[in-house]
């Protein structure tokens, strides 16, 4: 379904009634596999295909809802930070501990340890999440944690603005950040990175949807002037073209 | 001698079965004249246009299609419809979507969404800035606009319409900073503890932690400060007003350009309990004229919903709700009326960056950064004598000067140096009685609601109002956010809801 909500228009405007046009993009050519011209020839003809291609979507995002839920009970029982650990160490990440060097991980059965308990005191410092879904809503199990001091955010695929504005009650302690690759952030949601005052790294590789790269890294650092800034090179804002072009266009 | 023989054989074939008479015309030109091969060509084309011609007055004749001799003006609204929303703002659109989320069966009630100009030259909706806050004293004002921004951060999973691009509002989330003099000091603090408790996320700041926070704004005169940490901040509203529309559109609402000129209503006269004679209304026809035409068409409908915005009081007249010559209820007009506030766009070299909220100081200017160039949009409420007149959307760019500027530049010193780029005005559907928006039906006229009166703060809780109205519509109370203080008792009764944040 990912795939056909990004295709083209031409096949929409079959139904007389539905008068919704978008504006053509002739400059998007995409190739739309058989498949999915397949799919929404017979979502647009047929309502069990709408039911059961809505029905799948809703269920992807129940089950995303589902891995990201609160850990409210666990919370109650052990307290936050194992509560933040369970979780975390749910959804495929690492998780290290104050006054530890060795970082828990699932075993290859999908299990972690139940010497968690013995953590019920021991604060959170550092978290791994490289790749894992996280979301807007399993930020709440993380947004407790009052010592947290590394965060690694790269290439999770829902970390979004929205979620970069919920990271504003680590600000006390947030030292490191890393958002490369997490592909809906834009320069929006960095502009509220000024909350976290101790933030000292902040790594931004990969990030395609921000535009004028180099303004907004210019832009952060004068608003967070003890952070260094990784990953957004000034040269980008010359993407592709030569000093010499920029000076013909100019002149 | 064989060459002689292939071209007899490819005539014969060609003559035969009439293929490709050009290709014939190459090998054998002796034989066939250049009209009849024109004539061939012309005769398979014209076959084609005739088949497809055919296929045509076949599909449009055959029973169960819209053909009728008679010649019909497509643009019209049908002639009959369950609900007709007047007014296609982000309001009616929101109502409209969800009505149709709302329905339990497929096409269980058929929405028609008016709207006089298509092109949303006047709306208040594609000409406001944007700003959604959750810094209000009301506790149903800061659930409406909780749930705006649940809606907004989850837009895709409700509006969002297959083979289409995902939705991005551009929501920046800056923060609503307010800024309150030794006067206003108190009431901040009490709307502190209300937001608080209502699950805002807001902190009360001192004139030293602003001053530390946010160095380049000039403390005087500054007692407190409310700041909001999150969900707050501006979005692009023509967005959103098309992603309700599309989304709408595909679950089978009707659009219709049109302009609501008149109700046909039918009415009965009934007694209260305290012995007083009054009439009770029912609206049955819809007028809706087509524009630029003489040409209307009366929709027979079951419900109509007033979400007209800084018109709804003239639509409401149409009902014969404010007429003055009797003497009930029905003689008291809704109290909505459009107001003009004016937008500049101005650009300030040495302006504040990035962690710049949307500024508004305790005389009234507000300030937003406006992208990454520089570029910040403000302006300021008037005082109650020195409204502008609302015949059109003209700027006095004087205002700017003589009011704006000075109060802007007051309270951020870089400000002084700026230049205005542009500037446009817009409409607030203002609520004359208390500035807050007046939700649910109408006592004497049965059918009609009222999604309206919002004052400025419309936009961001368009979504909690259009679920609210379609649940009592649909379910016949509010199911979700209990909106019943907002209804029409009050306007009544007497008794003001105030807001006492309005900007």
């Amino acid at each position: 379904v990912q795939v056909c909500r990004q295709a083209s228009v031409h096949l929409w405007q079959r139904a007389p009634w539905r008068d919704c046009t978008s504006a053509t993009r002739p400059d998007r050519a995409p190739r739309i596999s058989f498949r999915t011209r397949v799919l929404q020839l017979l979502y647009n003809r047929f309502y069990d295909i709408e039911y059961l291609v809505n029905r799948s979507q809703s269920l992807r995002n129940w089950s995303l809802r589902r891995k990201n839920a609160f850990h409210g009970y666990t919370r109650e029982r052990y307290g936050d930070n194992v509560a933040a650990a369970c979780y975390i160490l749910n959804l495929g990440g690492g998780i290290r501990f104050s006054g530890e060097r060795e970082w828990f991980w699932k075993n290859q059965l999908g299990k972690f340890g139940g010497d968690l308990n013995h953590f019920r005191e021991i604060p959170v410092e550092e978290v791994d999440a490289k790749g894992t879904p996280i979301t807007y809503d399993g930020l709440n199990n993380l947004t407790l944690l009052s010592s947290l001091r590394t965060l690694d955010l790269s290439n999770c695929p829902h970390v979004d603005d929205w979620c970069l504005s919920r990271l504003h009650t680590l600000s006390e302690s947030l030292e490191e950040l890393s958002l490369s690759g997490c592909k809906k952030v834009s320069d929006k949601g960095l502009a509220t990175l000024h909350h976290l005052k101790k933030l000292k790294k902040l790594e931004l590789f990969d990030l395609p949807h921000i535009s004028n790269p180099g303004l907004v890294c210019i832009l952060l650092e004068e608003v967070m002037p003890e952070c260094e800034i990784l990953g957004i090179d000034y040269s980008d804002v010359l993407k592709g073209n030569s000093l010499e072009e920029i000076n013909k266009q100019h002149s | 001698m064989a060459a002689w023989r292939r071209t007899a054989f490819r005539l014969l074939t060609a003559c035969l079965f009439r293929r490709n008479p050009v290709s014939l015309g190459r090998c054998a030109r002796g034989f066939t004249s250049s009209k009849a091969l024109r004539k061939g060509n012309d005769f398979f084309k014209d076959l084609e246009s005739e088949m497809k011609k055919f296929h045509e007055k076949l599909v449009t004749a055959l029973p169960g299609s819209d053909w009728t001799p008679i010649h019909r003006n497509l643009n019209l609204p049908p002639e009959r419809a369950d609900i007709v929303i007047v007014g296609g703002g982000v309001m009616g659109w929101a109502i409209a979507y969800w009505l149709k989320k709302k329905e339990r069966i497929r096409d269980g009630v058929r929405v028609v969404v008016v709207e006089r100009d298509p092109t949303y030259t006047q709306a208040s909706t594609v000409l406001s800035v944007g700003g959604i806050r959750q810094q209000f004293s009301m506790p149903e004002n800061i659930h409406m606009s909780l749930f705006s921004c649940y809606f907004l951060r989850n837009i895709n999973e409700y509006l969002s319409v297959m083979n289409e691009d995902p939705i991005d509002v551009q929501f920046n989330h800056a923060g609503y900073l307010f800024l309150a003099s030794e006067n206003g000091a108190q009431v901040m603090e009490e709307n502190y503890h209300i937001q608080r408790r209502e699950g805002a996320s807001v902190v009360l700041l001192s004139p030293e932690q602003l001053k530390k926070k946010f160095p380049w704004i000039n403390t005087e005169g500054v007692a407190l400060a409310s700041y909001g940490l999150e969900n707050e901040g501006w979005f692009d509203p023509w967005i959103l007003l098309n992603a309700f529309r599309k989304k709408a559109i595909s679950m089978g609402v009707y659009q219709c350009f049109g302009d609501v000129t008149g109700f046909k209503t039918s009415s009965r006269e009934m007694v209260t309990a305290s012995g007083e004679k009054v009439d009770f209304k029912r609206i049955r026809h819809v007028i809706v004229q087509m524009p630029n035409s003489t040409e209307y068409q009366p929709v027979e409908c079951a419900l109509v919903v007033n979400a007209a915005g800084a018109w709804s009081g003239n639509v409401a007249q149409m009902a014969g709700i404010g007429d003055d010559s009797r003497d009930d209820i029905l003689s008291m007009p809704v109290p909505v009326e459009p107001r003009k506030r004016y937008v500049y766009v101005f650009h300030s070299p040495e302006g504040p960056g990035l962690d710049m909220p949307f500024l508004i100081d305790n005389s009234g200017a507000y300030a937003r950064r406006e992208g990454l160039g520089g570029n910040y949009l403000g302006g300021q409420s008037p005082t109650e004598d020195g409204e502008p007149e609302v015949s059109n959307l003209e700027v006095n760019y004087d205002f700017f000067t003589e009011n704006v500027w000075p109060n802007l530049a007051n309270r951020i010193p870089s400000f002084q140096n700026l230049k205005v780029k542009s500037a446009w005005a817009g409409y607030y559907d203002y609520n004359t009685f208390d500035q807050n928006g007046i939700l649910g039906i109408h006592p004497l006229v049965n059918n009609l609601y009222f999604a309206t009166g919002f004052s400025g703060h419309g936009i961001q809780q368009a979504p909690a109002v259009g679920r609210a109205i379609a649940e009592l519509i649909l379910d016949g109370n509010f199911q979700t956010l209990d909106l019943t203080n907002l209804g029409f008792k009050r306007l009544f009764v007497g008794e003001k809801m105030l807001e006492r944040n309005i900007v």
